[in-house]
């Protein structure tokens, strides 16, 4: 994948984090990672607002995101993302725990780019890792303009 | 013994002449008197018969101007039986009947008023009829209780100008009379009040009356005026008044008077016809319809109120149910992913160490750098996997006390506010005092719930106001109420570190933290809030901002003064 590209992962749990940063690694993808502990960071590190870190113009962004979080699940990050006109081009991909089918076709009406359960068995979460490093090999990440 | 017997013969020859003498003579008179009943016999005979036009219900006229009427009937009963013909002359009034009579042109009248003036002009037969004249009283008018009791000018008497009656007191003379012209004038006056009593012929008046179903309104005064009577009125010394006699003495002993007269003048109707019942029952049977319907109609709606109530309830419990599960189970398999994940990576550097362990000989550098550089990773494993473990005994605990919490038994009674939050603010007071936070309790009003439950729900939100407060001001708590008709509205306000609109809704979610760095809490405090004031038919809604404060809106069923619908 594109070196620019940066990988933003919004997960409260540390441990989890850590895990997907390894596989990450394991898989062979060396992008720069950003780690947010809720959506409400995420959502103002992307919309340039609040006290943090804000994203760049011209920066090409992934985000793995996380459903339960606090503050601000998933979901709400995804509708509000979806619902500007720049933002709405990045990659999105949902890591959760659960693959309830109503929230996976949530998540894909909303417009989500891919879906990823985080198995319990492990095999299945490297598995699930690898091809996540896959689809960001050959995902087309746009640049995103503007500075809100 | 021969004179013996001869003086007997003589006698026996003697009693024999007598006893022919006798029979002669009781012949000859039999065929005396059936000269005499010849003469005077009805059979065959046309009579001319004078008769009113219209004084019912003795004279009245049928739709083809046939006479009619109680005298009529009686007459033509006679007259079938005895065999004689009739000759109806219609008259006015009693004056030309009379004078009919008088001049000849006809022969009686069936039925006139029998008074001493008119014995000394005609004869009559036995009464065809008696009727007693009373006075009518109005309903329940105690003072009059006899005829007596109207004389001395002491109450306004009502009479028909020129009747049996007016001629009757007239001669008696003391009585405050009111003259009316016909029986409907009377009657009206008696109910209007303008007189306190009516003379009038009884079993007349008593027709009239039911007939306008006026009998209740009326009351009788016991004894008689005098007892009215009529007979057939003759010219004086006419020969078949005898016969007549005879055959109305018959005729009104007869079972069939009875029933002529009830026919004529009536008897008290029946309340209960079968008409009567028939439409009674109809009514009757339409009202319960009408009522059934209604009341199926109001019970139906109460029914599907209720149900549709319960079902709300249902659906909402079922709603939180499912909530519960996928918090729980999405909680409770994030740290199965960590020990999961990290007993994996622990095992792959086991993997590698175990690699160069295996080779004849061991590189003891290679080993050395590997542990060195693996060491840090794998104790920060082991340490989530702990960690993870600790996650999952904290998550299911609160579960556990969440569903214990469901399983006590509510005792809901009317709860004093003022003295549930004294207790409250009384147990708070150190934390209160080592935060330096104030907390103000206004007056409340009482509310319906369950003592420890809502003691609780309180001491959850104060609670939480003093661990969210906001360490840039002096903190303080307040907790007042509004009352409107089903509910006691209770607030809990806080001017602490607030809430953004966006996490709002997710406060009273399960397991749900706004600062898991924060450390304190399990998360639980506001799922266990919202589910126990659920089980209370009550609700929490908040309102904040961030960097103002929260306030905690709890309604609860409030104590109905009156009775109230549900």
């Amino acid at each position: 994948m594109n070196q620019e590209v940066i990988i933003l992962i919004a997960e409260d749990d540390e441990g989890h984090a850590l895990l997907i940063r390894k596989n990450l690694t394991r898989a062979g993808i060396t992008n720069r990672i950003i780690h947010f502990k809720d959506g409400q960071e995420v959502v103002d590190f992307l919309f340039c607002q609040g006290e943090g870190p804000h994203r760049q113009s011209g920066q090409a962004y992934v985000l793995l995101l996380d459903i339960r979080m606090p503050k601000l699940g998933g979901v709400e990050v995804l509708e509000q993302l979806k619902a500007d006109p720049e933002l709405r081009k990045i990659p999105v991909v949902m890591i959760t725990t659960t693959d309830d089918p109503r929230e996976v076709d949530r998540c894909h009406q909303l417009g989500c780019s891919n879906y990823i359960t985080k198995p319990v068995e492990y095999e299945g979460f490297v598995n699930a890792i690898r091809q996540l490093g896959l689809f960001l090999a050959v995902v087309q990440v746009p640049r995103i303009n503007g500075i809100h | 013994m021969t004179i013996y017997t001869n003086s007997i013969s003589v006698r026996m020859a003697g009693v024999t002449v007598l006893l022919l003498a006798l029979f002669v003579l009781v012949f000859t008179l039999r065929t005396d008197l059936r000269a005499a009943d010849r003469a005077t016999e009805l059979s065959g005979k046309t009579f001319r018969v004078a008769v009113l036009g219209d004084f019912p219900p003795l004279y009245m006229q049928d739709s083809q101007g046939q006479p009619t009427g109680f005298a009529i009937e009686l007459l033509e009963t006679l007259a079938a039986e005895a065999g004689f013909s009739i000759e109806y002359i219609v008259t006015e009034n009693w004056g030309t009947a009379a004078q009919l009579i008088r001049d000849g042109e006809a022969d009686f009248v069936p039925g006139f008023g029998i008074n001493d003036y008119r014995l000394t002009e005609f004869d009559f037969t036995v009464p065809m009829e008696s009727i007693p004249v009373r006075a009518f009283v109005k309903k329940d008018d105690r003072r009059i209780g006899t005829i007596a009791d109207l004389a001395n000018d002491r109450f306004r008497t009502a009479v028909i100008d020129e009747g049996a009656a007016h001629v009757e007191l007239r001669r008696r003379g003391g009585y405050k009379l009111e003259l009316e012209q016909n029986v409907d004038e009377g009657l009206n006056a008696l109910l209007a009040g303008n007189v306190d009593a009516f003379i009038f012929p009884e079993p007349v008046l008593l027709q009239k009356l039911r007939s306008m179903g006026l009998e209740d309104f009326v009351d009788v005064v016991d004894e008689p005026l005098f007892v009215l009577k009529r007979g057939y009125m003759f010219r004086p010394g006419d020969r078949y008044l005898e016969s007549f006699n005879r055959r109305l003495e018959e005729l009104v002993q007869s079972p069939y008077y009875p029933e002529l007269l009830k026919k004529w003048y009536g008897e008290p109707a029946p309340f209960w016809t079968v008409q009567k019942v028939v439409v009674y029952m109809l009514v009757f049977a339409a009202g319960l319809t009408v009522l059934l319907v209604i009341w199926k109609n109001y019970s139906v709606r109460l029914v599907n109120k209720r149900l549709r109530r319960s079902e709300k309830h249902l659906a909402a419990r079922n709603r939180e149910l499912e909530q519960l599960v996928y918090v729980a189970s999405h909680d409770l398999r994030s740290p199965l992913v960590n020990v999961d994940g990290f007993s994996r990576e622990l095992d792959f550097v086991l993997k590698e160490i175990g690699v160069l362990l295996d080779k004849d000989e061991v590189d003891q550098q290679m080993l050395e750098r590997l542990l060195r550089t693996e060491f840090p990773d794998m104790q920060q494993s082991l340490e989530r996997i702990r960690g993870s473990a600790r996650q999952m005994d904290i998550l299911i605990k609160g579960l556990l006390k969440l569903s214990r919490s469901v399983r006590v038994k509510l005792e809901i009674q009317p709860i004093d506010m003022n003295k549930l939050m004294h207790e409250l603010v009384e147990s708070f007071a150190y934390r209160l005092k080592e935060t330096g936070m104030e907390l103000t309790v206004e007056t409340l009003p009482p509310c319906r719930g369950d003592a420890p439950q809502i003691t609780r729900v309180f001491a959850n939100l104060v609670d939480n106001a003093i661990k969210y407060r906001d360490n840039s001001r002096q903190g303080k708590i307040n907790i007042s109420a509004t009352l409107n008709k089903e509910w006691a509205i209770y607030r809990v306000a806080d001017n602490g570190i607030g809430i953004a609109e966006n996490h709002q809704a997710n406060i009273f979610e399960l397991f749900h933290r706004l600062n898991p760095a924060d450390g304190e809490g399990e998360g639980l405090g506001l799922t266990a809030v919202k589910q126990i004031l659920g089980r209370l038919d009550a609700d929490i809604t908040v309102e904040s901002q961030p960097g103002v404060g929260s306030v905690f809106i709890i309604k609860l069923p409030a104590i109905r003064t009156k009775r109230q619908r549900t």
